[in-house]
């Protein structure tokens, strides 16, 4: 896996797809945040699954996104990473990823709740 | 007014012979948005003597409404609703959009507290129907509607996320809603600089009439004389969401920066944005008329 775009983990960030009107929350990812997250992708496994299909208004998602190229969205216990050279998608077990991505936000950034 | 908007109401999905029909409280709010959309109903037949309306016959026959608390002098105690005709047992009382049956016969949180499965929900969708094509009635139907000011449903020039397009990502529901594309993901009064500071029904509202929306009281659904609908909802101290009514007198929505759609939350087709499953944005704040040409969004 391509990670070259980590060298510069201020340019990470992350961002939560909920809303329809407001510009959708996002925030930046510390260093230590970036290495939890890559560490936890790094032991998901991979899947042939696809991405369901989120209900049209609400919560649908996280989204990182290194600065560069690359994005992974993780939504109901998969997460599909994306660059320029790759389509992955992989299982997110307990959706795991996907709560450490939400967690990361500043406090009251978020509704409460968003992963029952 | 007052104790219409606090009334809940029961429904009774008239349908079976020999079992108890399913039945659904309403809260609330849904009680206060299936009043508004009744607009006054009569408590007794009004003019020239009218044919008892409590039809007998087996299959669906229409919603049973009843007042469960407080009661309200507005209303009838118990009314029924069958494709457009509004009536008790003493006759029928008024005639209204018969969308509003067809929309809490397509609500799926409404049927599903109901206890009503896939296959009852589409026996009764389809006997339904077939009533209202054989009613020969001149009341209006949503979806049969042709607003000629209304824009057409174009999803394929909004949903160009795919292949890397800006439209779909940087317009929101409230582009799509006033069919007017800034790439900005345009909020309400921000072209006025008045925009928006709390989200709320009272505030957001307002700040669209800024941008040269107009407000537009209505109870049943029609196309307005210039200009099409929108309306407003709200999921109150987080985000708005906006609808708009196309040229066919269908309702569609563009979440954010995802695509367009034609259905709700359960997949439907909206026929009225009050009644859609619209998610957590289940305040209905009202409708406004985007008059072409006359608004400004940033």
């Amino acid at each position: 896996m391509d990670t070259s775009s980590s060298n510069n983990p201020n340019a990470w960030t992350a961002k939560v797809l909920i809303f329809s009107g407001r510009p959708d929350p996002s925030w930046p990812l510390s260093e230590t945040q970036v290495e939890r997250f890559m560490s936890l992708w790094s032991t998901l496994p991979a899947t042939t699954d696809a991405m369901s299909a989120a209900p049209g208004l609400g919560y649908h998602g996280c989204i990182v996104a290194d600065g560069a190229d690359a994005t992974w969205h993780a939504y109901d216990g998969l997460v599909m990473h994306a660059s320029v050279n790759q389509r992955v998608v992989k299982r997110d077990i307990d959706r795991k990823l996907e709560r450490v991505v939400i967690s990361s936000a500043p406090a009251g950034l978020l509704p409460s709740n968003l992963i029952v | 007014m007052r104790d219409r908007a606090e009334m809940s109401l029961k429904i009774t999905f008239d349908v079976f012979s020999g079992r108890q029909n399913p039945s659904v409280l309403l809260t609330a709010q849904e009680s206060s948005d299936l009043l508004a959309r009744l607009g006054p109903v009569p408590a007794h037949p009004v003019g020239a003597a009218q044919p008892a309306a409590e039809v007998s016959k087996l299959g669906y026959r229409g919603l049973v409404i009843e007042q469960v608390q407080p009661s309200s002098t507005n209303v009838p105690q118990r009314f029924r609703i069958a494709g457009a005709t509004v009536s008790t047992s003493s006759g029928n009382l008024k005639t209204v959009d018969s969308s509003i049956e067809q929309s809490i016969l397509t609500n799926a949180a409404i049927l599903s507290r109901a206890a009503i499965a896939g296959d009852l929900a589409n026996v009764i969708r389809t006997q339904s129907a077939a009533h209202a094509q054989a009613a020969s009635t001149s009341a209006p139907t949503a979806g049969s509607l042709v607003c000629r000011c209304a824009p057409l449903y174009e999803p394929n020039w909004w949903n160009d996320g795919a292949s890397g397009g800006a439209k779909q990502f940087w317009n929101n529901c409230y582009n799509y809603a006033c069919d007017y594309r800034t790439d900005t993901f345009a909020q309400p009064g921000n072209a006025s600089n008045a925009q928006w500071t709390h989200l709320t029904c009272a505030n957001v509202g307002p700040a669209a009439v800024k941008d040269g929306l107009q407000n537009i009281k209505i109870t049943a659904i029609k196309c307005p004389t210039e200009g099409h609908l929108v309306a407003l909802c709200m999921w109150e101290n987080f985000d708005y969401h906006w609808y708009r009514m196309g040229r066919d007198g269908l309702w569609t929505h563009k979440p954010g920066g995802m695509p367009v759609t034609n259905v709700d939350n359960s997949g439907h087709p909206i026929t009225d944005p009050r009644l859609a499953d619209r998610g957590v944005y289940v305040g209905f704040c009202g409708f406004m008329v985007v008059m072409h040409g006359h608004i400004k969004l940033k």
